[in-house]
């Protein structure tokens, strides 16, 4: 396995007496498209800024291309690309100017992507960028983090305020740059279905912990909810394994189990003498189940 | 081509799987015919490329789909490998459970049910022969 | 809690500079009414008066940042619910000079005026910053008059006292007047430009284009574009206010016939500009979270690129200040008073601006010493600004206070750097900002 990109070890971080993050360990591989799924405040940010070196972790460690980041060197930096939740946009500069300071600082600047991306992204470059709607702040946002061709973008809630079209807009814009340079993206969302279009995976964040990291597509198919009709009444404790939830209503039930194996469907519809129903779950679902 | 719901319980490649065995089993799909690019499909639908391409790979393991290079992937010419027939029963499992749930949640009688299937069998036999004769017209 | 309360309470505490502020005034508040005598009195009120001064400097730019957005239309009484917040603020800002108008005793100030002056203050200011922060080349002009005011107080009643005229009387009202006209404007008027203080208006906007013609931006021009969150000044640029305001000091200055005694402009108005300095300090090193992925520097980098930042800010402000000052003191330049204005506002503002920096992490006690200490050295100031002349020993103390300040301001602030989160210590937001106004 080669050296990950990100490499996120025991990590926490508290303000005071809150624990936001609580030993939080996960790494990321070239080439991955991980979304980070969490609750409103369950600290989605703050792992992301963290990773990032914005904020000195309270304890644990977190490395970028292997280099602590809090430490990081010039030439790793120029390697990522960050779009935080609220622009870092200077109001008073129009487009063309915030890319002529944003180039600035970088030695490789991809000047014919930037053209052709403003142009497709109909970004107005010629208006002062506070006259921008959030959509058009947002793209430019975007653009000013892949100017320099990081290997590492990260982005945090990019589409919150975005409707619907935007947001699609915006994804396949996502797909469409990751593809190209072999990119790893790392974005927060809480909108669940964008994260099942284009995550390959997924990292869940829980009261501050990870509830899963892993493949999106082994996630759903470990996740299920089982559906039990027995031919008896169902005692109080279901002998189910990995149950994440039940709910027993006389001779029927639904449980949601962890993984699952396909394999197992015969024997525990024999041990419980009921008929099984497995039904797949989609992330949101999933999401709903792990906060039961 | 394909129809996909990012939403499904379904993982996007399974999805991708299944219908692409359909298509070729029934013969929508003929020995030959190209298969979209993954990044079309991929743009198309704006979901993942890596996701189409395991879909693709596993396609191309089972004998189903072959690779050309610098070309789309088509459909394989000769069917190699084909799977044992009990491998191939598992892959209906779930199918024939739902159908069996369902008949008896409509307490139907067996041979009803029985007596569709076969109907229905010998109707797509008799489309897949119309079209393999269209198609060498 | 209603609409108007919240707004009230808005003017006051919005800034955490205020709130700093806030809580030393309440503190020393306290002691004055624990211990009374004339001296602790008058010391311990100097953090009351610039806490509300500092309340009152930043009044008519919420007013404008808060009623312009356009979806604020829709509110119901928006614009009502803004006048009245609007005015329970100036009258609790009012309060205590009334107070004092009321039981200081009736030979210590000439009857009326004691309430008309204030008044007269606080109603230029607000409303002159109103007027600023829509556009800063209107602003400018309007400098000159709040600083015109100031003197009336010295220069006039005489002239006025022989016509007979009641002069604070007729402040009154023609501050009442003022007072209905901007209440009937602000009602009527469809719409309020947004606070472009900083926004040239379109006549200079030429000067956008010079930026344009640059060859190549350096790194260091970049990283001050996002530190100060301007596009970077031309010389020509930068000359221009400074082109306004020196020579308008020269002008006030020849204008009236007796110049305000030296200690007063030199350690009393620089004052006005130290807690500017604080914010803009702040504000720089909130910025600083922009440049961490952009260059490859380590915290203590950082901290030495926002520290080069502000250093170019108080020091040209200070030579400014300086000219500015020395002109109204003396038209006629006299090189000693330039002197000692430049080295008052160098030593003040370079104070000022470390306290800014150190500032990242919320009230520590270290906080509270800090702009306590600078508190007592603008008491000291305020106090020696009713002498004739300015005492070596005093303006020397003053000076090495500053500095003292400033290198201690500066050592905690490397300190604190080294473990700065940029996380919660970022670029503030007023409330409402979520919403763009096309301008």
């Amino acid at each position: 396995m080669t050296q990950p990109l990100v490499n996120v070890r025991e990590l926490a971080k508290s303000f005071g007496a809150k624990s936001v993050l609580n030993g939080i360990s996960a790494a990321a591989q070239a080439g991955d498209i991980i979304g980070v799924l969490g609750k409103n405040g369950a600290g989605k940010t703050t792992l992301l800024e963290v990773l990032l070196g914005l904020s000195p972790p309270s304890s644990g460690s977190a490395e970028i291309l292997g280099e602590n980041s809090l430490q990081l060197s010039e030439a790793v930096k120029a390697q990522i690309g960050f779009v935080p939740q609220q622009d870092e946009l200077v109001d008073l500069l129009t487009g063309t100017q915030q890319l002529k300071v944003t180039a600035a600082f970088y030695r490789r600047w991809d000047r014919e992507l930037v053209d052709r991306l403003s142009a497709e992204w109909q970004i107005p470059l010629t208006r002062r960028i506070q006259t921008l709607s959030v959509g058009e702040r947002q793209k430019l946002s975007l653009l000013l983090a892949l100017g320099h061709q990081p290997l590492l973008l990260v982005l945090d809630e990019p589409v919150a305020s975005l409707d619907p079209i935007a947001r699609r807009g915006f994804i396949r814009q996502i797909l469409d740059v990751a593809d190209s340079g072999n990119r790893t993206v790392l974005f927060s969302s809480h909108i669940v279905s964008d994260l099942e279009r284009v995550a390959n995976k997924v990292w869940i964040i829980k009261d501050g912990a990870l509830a899963w990291q892993g493949d999106l597509d082994a996630l759903k198919e470990s996740v299920v909810r089982l559906h039990i009709r027995a031919r008896k009444e169902l005692p109080a404790a279901l002998a189910v394994p990995h149950q994440m939830s039940s709910r027993i209503d006389g001779r029927h039930a639904t449980v949601a189990v962890t993984h699952w194996r396909h394999e197992q469907t015969a024997s525990l519809a024999a041990d419980l003498d009921a008929d099984l129903e497995v039904e797949n779950l989609g992330l949101e679902d999933i999401f709903v189940e792990l906060h039961r | 081509m394909f129809i996909l719901s990012p939403q499904s319980g379904t993982p996007i490649y399974r999805q991708i799987l299944e219908q692409a065995r359909r298509l070729i089993a029934s013969g929508q799909l003929a020995p030959g015919a190209p298969l979209p690019s993954v990044r079309e499909l991929a743009h198309e639908h704006a979901v993942n490329p890596m996701t189409i391409s395991k879909a693709y790979a596993m396609l191309e393991s089972e004998g189903l789909l072959e690779r050309n290079r610098g070309k789309p992937m088509t459909v394989a010419l000769r069917q190699k490998n084909q799977a044992a027939l009990k491998q191939r029963l598992q892959e209906l499992e779930d199918e024939i459970r739902q159908l069996v749930l369902a008949a008896r949640q409509l307490q139907l009688r067996k041979r009803d049910v029985v007596a569709l299937l076969n109907k229905r069998w010998e109707d797509e036999e008799d489309d897949t022969t119309a079209r393999q004769r269209a198609r060498a017209r | 809690m209603s609409a108007v309360a919240r707004l009230w309470w808005t003017y006051f505490t919005l800034f955490p500079i205020q709130r700093w502020i806030g809580v030393i005034a309440a503190a020393s508040l306290l002691f004055a009414l624990l211990f009374p005598g004339p001296f602790t009195f008058f010391v311990l009120l100097v953090p009351v008066v610039i806490f509300l001064f500092t309340t009152v400097s930043l009044i008519g730019f919420l007013l404008r940042r808060l009623s312009s957005p356009r979806t604020h239309r829709f509110l119901p009484h928006f614009r009502s619910k803004m006048l009245a917040g609007l005015l329970s603020t100036i009258v609790t800002v009012l309060l205590p000079w009334f107070i004092v108008w009321i039981i200081a005793p009736a030979q210590a100030v000439p009857s009326g005026w004691g309430f008309a002056f204030p008044v007269a203050i606080v109603s230029t200011v607000v409303l002159g910053t109103f007027v600023m922060a829509g556009s800063m080349v209107r602003g400018l002009l309007i400098l000159p008059a709040l600083f015109v005011v100031d003197r009336v107080p010295v220069v006039v009643p005489a002239l006025f006292a022989d016509a007979g005229v009641q002069l604070p009387l007729t402040i009154g009202v023609l501050c009442a007047a003022t007072w209905l006209a901007f209440g009937i404007w602000y009602w009527r008027v469809p719409r309020i430009a947004p606070a472009d203080w900083l926004r040239p208006n379109s006549r200079l906007q030429h000067f956008d284009s010079l930026f344009d013609k640059r060859e190549a931006l350096t790194r260091d021009k970049a990283g001050g574009v996002y530190l100060t969150g301007r596009f970077p000044k031309r010389t020509l640029y930068r000359l221009l206010p400074a082109a306004i305001v020196v020579p308008s000091g020269f002008a006030i200055g020849n204008f009236w016939a007796d110049p305000l005694p030296t200690p007063a402009l030199l350690l009393g108005v620089p004052i006005l500009l130290l807690f500017m300095n604080i914010i803009l300090a702040n504000r720089i090193a909130r910025r600083a979270r922009l440049l961490w992925l952009k260059r490859g520097h380590s915290r203590a980098d950082s901290f030495l690129e926002s520290e080069r930042e502000t250093q170019r800010m108080y020091f040209w402000n200070a030579i400014v200040t300086a000219l500015w000052l020395s002109g109204l003191a003396y038209p006629e330049l006299q090189w000693h008073a330039l002197l000692w204005a430049f080295a008052f506002c160098l030593t003040g503002g370079a104070f000022a601006c470390y306290l800014g920096l150190m500032h990242t992490r919320g009230f520590k006690p270290l906080d509270v010493a800090a702009i306590g200490a600078l508190t007592v050295s603008v008491g000291v100031a305020v106090a020696a600004m009713f002498l004739e002349t300015l005492p070596l020993n005093t303006a020397l103390a003053v000076l090495a206070f500053h500095i003292a300040g400033a290198w201690g301001c500066r050592a905690v602030s490397r300190r604190r750097w080294e473990q700065i989160d940029w996380l919660v210590f970022r670029p503030l937001r007023l409330p409402f900002q979520g919403m763009r106004e096309r301008s």
